[in-house]
């Protein structure tokens, strides 16, 4: 009999996707419960060293305890924070890490922000049976770059609830009747952060560029909060308010009746994005983030059976397929860094035009998706994955201690790079070429 | 908008970088860090397209005097030097510079053609009868900044507007950090305990106390009343007010008086809050009053009273600061 043994954050993480991806991927765990699998969640702050100082319980104690009464045959790590190198090590004062049961941790896009730490954990785990779980086939390529042998690394597309997204019909006549959006007009929709590298702003202008003369009533809607996170690794720091002034300054430079298409939706809550998703009629995100592992708002607007444009760019490529509608934008690393060919979004919109899409193609296609991707789905695919055998890990290799080391001091300096600035000549190429797929869908 | 076909590429990264990146230098002396550091987070930077900086706060002028205009987003004191130390070169010209609306008074006559007002305006406010679901309190629990008799008075102007039964419905958040900088007095002196106990004597029992970084990580503060205690004395547009706005939160409702003042330019800052930028009619006004005369006194005299009390004062704050202070103090024989 299984005995999981799931360590999980006590609080939210403080990325919005990473809110809706963590509880998410419990529930596909817990539905592994059976006769023959029992599950056992372990809660840890992921400020638990200062819990631990300010408060009266003592986390690691607490999981050293429950290793000997529990004795799980598998343990779990389904949370980016507290990174699992900082539990680890600090459990080894209380418990042997050669005796713990196979390990399994499931890889954000952070895998690259914290490479130090996967680092230091790979030589303290050389030998032990564990599995890395990646979020996409891009990230699967990117890991394995980074490690002596991928017999250890698994893909697993995190789920989309099914309870919170999908298409409806009626949901999306409401919505349009009550934005006063008329059946001939279609809406182009964006939603996630609006940060530097979600290139939010080339999204506006391309779509400005091919409908400032169109004959299709158009509208674009962006939805999500405005982030200045800039593009950190690569030394751009954003100041709060600039990606706010960028696309107020871009949308005051448009000609009017274009700027009036576009409407700026702010965060909302997941009842009416899905509305929103489900009242607009296709979506579109040229996100080059570098560390876009996965893709939490493709998911969710693909889970709404919408026509889908993304960038061959990390964990959106994984997302085509025949069996809904989703196409990718080809991105080239040139010597001046990312190239969009952004041309693609005309020949998209012309191919949605003679598609001719109605309620019936919307219906398939979102039930095709949470076919593969709901969490009941994707509980299926946990088991098939636990139920592998585990191998010994075999470490990473030179290049995660590099690239940590470039990594760590460009965080710390705020300095452009020669290694990590996007470009197809220098070590950014070596890495993230890896998130571009080929794939000419 | 050019008028030309839709692009076939677009290049990512670099043109952003070569524009932006490489012009944006700047070097803070070791005073300035101390005086940074101490009014972090509230002076950090912010983007706008009113060119918001802090004084005193490694601005360099060789960037200033590349702007046409530029919004001083310093308090009272900090302002009150700037306009008796500033050479008049950073006004030649067209050139604006942008100060809050409540320092209207501080602007010498020889400035004041060049001399535009902002003042913050969230589009969602709160009253009596539009109630918010949390109530955001924040600022420097210091002596000097904030007094704590001014605090209280400003927590009862709060229960004044919101019934016992409102708040105890409201979430109240304070966030008030206390660092160590030695700036004014010890550090212990800055008794953070004694405004928490203010804020249970007067609101309620059951306020949360969060960390920063909680916080900034939090994207959305809607239905949520942001109050800032420090009366803007050293920082009039801070960085924590900006970053609550832009998430949604609103300020109080206030009555206010702008008969003198001709509304020139509405410049979004947020989804949720903007700047509006005012003329000022001087016909209308008294003259320019010397800021440290008359009734601002108390504020500068608070600083002095810290920085000549037997408590240990930093070397740094009293050759950089607190010297700008006593030289006009002394010129008036106050001390």
């Amino acid at each position: 009999m299984k005995r999981l043994l799931i360590i999980r954050s006590s609080r939210q993480s403080f990325w919005g996707s990473c809110r809706v991806i963590s509880p998410n991927l419990q529930n596909s765990y817990q539905l592994l419960a059976s006769p023959e699998c029992e599950i056992k969640f372990f809660d840890i702050s992921d400020l638990f060293l200062k819990d631990d100082a300010l408060k009266d319980g003592n986390y690691i104690t607490d999981l050293a305890q429950t290793l000997r009464d529990y004795n799980p045959t598998e343990i779990i790590f389904t949370d980016h924070r507290p990174h699992p190198y900082e539990i680890l090590i600090f459990l080894s004062m209380h418990y042997p890490l050669k005796d713990l049961p196979p390990l399994v941790f499931h890889l954000y896009g952070d895998f690259t922000f914290f490479a130090q730490s996967w680092a230091l954990i790979g030589e303290k785990l050389k030998g032990h049976k564990i599995k890395l779980i990646v979020a996409s086939e891009s990230q699967y390529k990117l890991v394995k770059n980074f490690s002596n042998s991928e017999v250890n690394i698994e893909t697993f597309i995190f789920p989309v609830d099914e309870k919170d997204y999908y298409y409806d019909h009626d949901e999306r006549l409401e919505t349009r009747r009550q934005f006063q959006i008329r059946d001939y007009e279609q809406v182009i929709l964006y939603s996630g952060r609006i940060s530097l590298q979600k290139n939010v702003d080339i999204l506006i202008s391309e779509y400005a560029e091919i409908f400032k003369n169109s004959v299709f009533p158009t509208k674009l809607w962006i939805v999500g909060a405005f982030d200045d996170h800039g593009a950190n690794f690569q030394g751009v720091v954003n100041y709060e308010g600039f990606m706010y002034a960028k696309i107020h300054q871009l949308l005051e430079s448009l000609p009017k009746e274009i700027a009036s298409s576009i409407r700026l939706w702010g965060l909302q809550p997941k009842e009416t994005l899905r509305k929103l998703k489900n009242a607009a009629d296709m979506f579109m995100s040229l996100s080059l983030y570098h560390d876009e592992d996965f893709g939490m708002s493709p998911a969710e607007a693909l889970s709404c059976g919408l026509p889908t444009l993304l960038t061959d760019w990390g964990g959106y490529s994984s997302f085509t397929s025949k069996r809904w509608f989703c196409n990718l934008i080809p991105v080239e690393l040139t010597k001046y860094g990312h190239q969009l060919k952004v041309s693609k979004m005309q020949e998209f919109f012309e191919m949605f035009n003679l598609a001719f899409i109605n309620q019936h193609d919307r219906t398939k296609w979102s039930q095709e998706f949470l076919k593969e991707f709901s969490i009941r789905s994707s509980s299926q695919k946990l088991k098939a994955i636990l139920d592998k055998d585990y191998l010994e890990f075999q470490g990473f290799n030179w290049n995660l201690a590099y690239y940590s080391n470039v990594y760590w001091t460009l965080l710390h300096g705020r300095q452009l790079s020669i290694h990590l600035n996007p470009s197809s000549d220098n070590f950014y190429a070596q890495i993230y070429q890896h998130y571009i797929s080929g794939k000419n869908i | 908008m050019k008028n030309k076909e839709p692009n076939e590429v677009v290049q990512w990264s670099y043109d952003f970088i070569k524009s932006f990146y490489l012009n944006n230098n700047e070097i803070l002396t070791a005073e300035e860090k101390i005086y940074h550091h101490y009014l972090y987070p509230f002076a950090e930077k912010y983007y706008s397209s009113l060119n918001p900086f802090m004084l005193f706060g490694g601005a360099d002028v060789g960037q200033l005097l590349k702007k046409d205009f530029w919004m001083i987003r310093d308090g009272l004191i900090p302002l009150s030097f700037f306009f008796k130390e500033a050479s008049e070169d950073l006004i030649k010209g067209k050139r604006k510079i942008i100060i809050h609306k409540d320092f209207w008074s501080l602007v010498p006559d020889n400035w004041r053609k060049n001399v535009l007002f902002y003042d913050i305006k969230s589009h969602q406010t709160f009253d009596k009868k539009n109630i918010p679901e949390q109530l955001i309190l924040c600022g420097l629990a210091n002596e000097t900044l904030a007094d704590p008799v001014e605090f209280v008075e400003d927590l009862k102007a709060i229960g004044s507007i919101f019934s016992e039964k409102d708040l105890e419905k409201m979430k109240i958040l304070a966030y008030f950090p206390n660092k160590r900088t030695d700036l004014w007095g010890r550090w212990q002196d800055e008794n953070i305990f004694k405004y928490a106990r203010a804020l249970f004597e007067n609101l309620k029992m059951d306020i949360e106390f969060p960390e920063w970084d909680v916080l900034k990580s939090t994207m959305d503060f809607k239905n949520s009343l942001y109050v800032e205690i420090n009366r803007g004395v050293l920082v009039k547009d801070s960085f924590v007010q900006q970053m609550f706005l832009s998430r949604g939160a609103g300020l109080l409702k206030t009555e206010e008086n702008i008969e003198n003042f001709t509304l020139v330019k509405k410049v979004p800052l947020s989804l949720y809050h903007s700047a509006e930028v005012f003329e000022c009619d001087y016909s209308k006004l008294k003259a320019y009053k010397n800021p440290l005369d008359g009734d601002l006194m108390p504020y500068f005299k608070k600083i002095i009273e810290k920085g000549t009390s037997p408590r240990v004062l930093s070397e740094g704050w009293e050759k950089w600061y607190g010297s700008y202070v006593k030289k006009y103090y002394k010129a008036q024989g106050l001390i």
